[in-house]
């Protein structure tokens, strides 16, 4: 069944009699939680296998009851608990995917290139609050929307010239931003 | 919208169903309640009777994903900065990782550049497995091996515009490593870069014993007739070893090879 518009707690209420639900619930967000794991140092490995562990918890505790509160909520607070016993015993905690009889995931290099790929876009969004507001708009709209910038002069109010030399300091900008990060 | 990690989906979906199956069998039919909304019902009361046994079961089988350590990307017990793949990059000819590329340990050259020593299990086209230790720089986006726990003098790197670098690995009572060259009719020394590879659980995830030791070190680019000595804690040189030059077949006197004899 293809579950879009119903809601987390719709979707999880559903899971005893369709588990195809559980995975609409995780892919709407897995990505929030790769994130948790990788704004915090995870390598995407790390990250992947932490993430398994938080949603699994989530099953096992969606089985027993209804969470209170919005589902993102729900979901730091096992992010945060379980990173939390990981550190604490040196090693990625998998007591609910123990649980559950999980079998370890092997991340394909196609998944591993997407994850890679959420924490560059991570990186880029971060680097992105560093410009001007100008700058910004600049940038969005050039490299990000791909839009012309005769059209993006327009819409900013300026010549050419002047949205040129926004998006090539802003890239520089972010290229700076960017390698002070790598290091 | 796909999933980043579809694997993790399908095996959480899995186990949802497993959940669902145990929670049928556990609940009487006559006590199931009815589904609030169209075809989905509330979720039942907690599974008990096979509790005992999927936990068991369910034990051996996700025992393997505890194994990952908390550890940074670059650091000791990480990821390398620079990725490895899934698998290594001659597995079309039978290579691949047996374990996966594990930092054993980090260090500095004396203008400051960082490295990183890389160390996993590697099979072998003919059977078996060995340890390869690569040694990369990931600021420059460079690294090379790989090389082995043993062997005092184990590689040379050299190319135009381009330092010397040699590495080799030392015995785990080694403190300093002194690389001595000759540059033209000058000779010269300098300390290599030495790390000691202690940590138990990395010494585990690389299936080696005994701690050992591992150097880097950068020489001028023309730098020749390379040699290398170990000083322990009392000063005292331990070991010493020659980097092979560049041999010179045609002046060899015993010349095997008979292509270079026909030549000669």
């Amino acid at each position: 069944m293809v579950y879009t518009e119903i809601a987390d707690h719709v979707l999880l209420a559903a899971v005893g009699s369709d588990p195809d639900a559980f995975g609409t619930f995780y892919r709407r967000h897995e990505n929030r939680v790769l994130r948790y794991f990788l704004r915090r140092g995870a390598t995407p490995e790390l990250a992947a296998d932490l993430t398994a562990e938080v949603f699994a918890a989530a099953l096992v505790a969606a089985a027993r009851s209804e969470p209170g509160g919005p589902a993102e909520a729900w979901l730091c607070g096992i992010s945060r608990r379980t990173l939390a016993a990981s550190r604490r015993r040196g090693r990625v905690e998998a007591r609910a995917r123990v649980r559950l009889g999980m079998a370890p995931v092997e991340l394909t290099d196609e998944s591993l290139e997407r994850v890679l790929a959420l924490e560059a876009q991570d990186a880029a969004a971060a680097a992105l609050d560093g410009l001007s507001n100008l700058e910004r708009a600049a940038v969005e709209a050039r490299v990000m929307e791909e839009r012309d910038y005769e059209d993006i002069a327009k819409e900013l109010r300026c010549s050419e010239a002047v949205v040129r030399q926004r998006v090539s300091r802003g890239l520089a900008r972010l290229r700076r931003q960017l390698e002070r990060r790598k290091q | 919208v796909s999933a980043t990690i579809p694997e993790l989906e399908r095996e959480l979906v899995a186990a949802a169903r497993r959940l669902a199956g145990e929670t049928a069998a556990a609940e009487p039919t006559a006590n199931r309640r009815a589904a609030p909304r169209g075809r989905w019902r509330l979720r039942g009361s907690r599974r008990r009777g096979t509790g005992a046994l999927a936990l068991a079961i369910g034990f051996v089988l996700a025992a393997g994903t505890a194994a990952a350590v908390l550890s940074q990307r670059g650091e000791v017990g990480g990821e390398p900065t620079r990725g490895y793949g899934r698998d290594a990059p001659e597995a079309d000819i039978g290579v691949h990782y047996r374990t996966r590329p594990v930092v054993i340990a980090t260090g500095r050259l004396p203008d400051g550049e960082p490295f990183e020593i890389v160390g996993y299990q590697q099979s072998s086209p003919a059977g078996g497995q060995d340890l390869c230790i690569d040694t990369q720089f990931p600021r420059r986006g460079e690294g090379h091996g790989c090389g082995s726990n043993s062997g005092y003098a184990q590689s040379v790197s050299r190319g135009p515009g381009h330092p010397t670098t040699v590495t080799g690995a030392t015995t785990a009572e080694t403190r300093r490593v002194l690389v001595h060259y000759r540059d033209g009719e000058q000779g010269g020394s300098v300390e290599a870069a030495l790390e000691l590879v202690t940590d138990a659980d990395v010494l585990t995830r690389i299936q080696v014993d005994e701690p050992f030791g591992f150097y880097v070190a950068e020489l001028p680019e023309g730098a020749r007739d390379i040699a290398v000595e170990g000083i322990g804690a009392g000063g005292r040189v331990l070991w010493d070893a020659v980097f092979p030059g560049e041999v010179d077949y045609l002046a060899t006197k015993r010349i095997r090879d008979p292509y270079l004899r026909l030549k000669r």
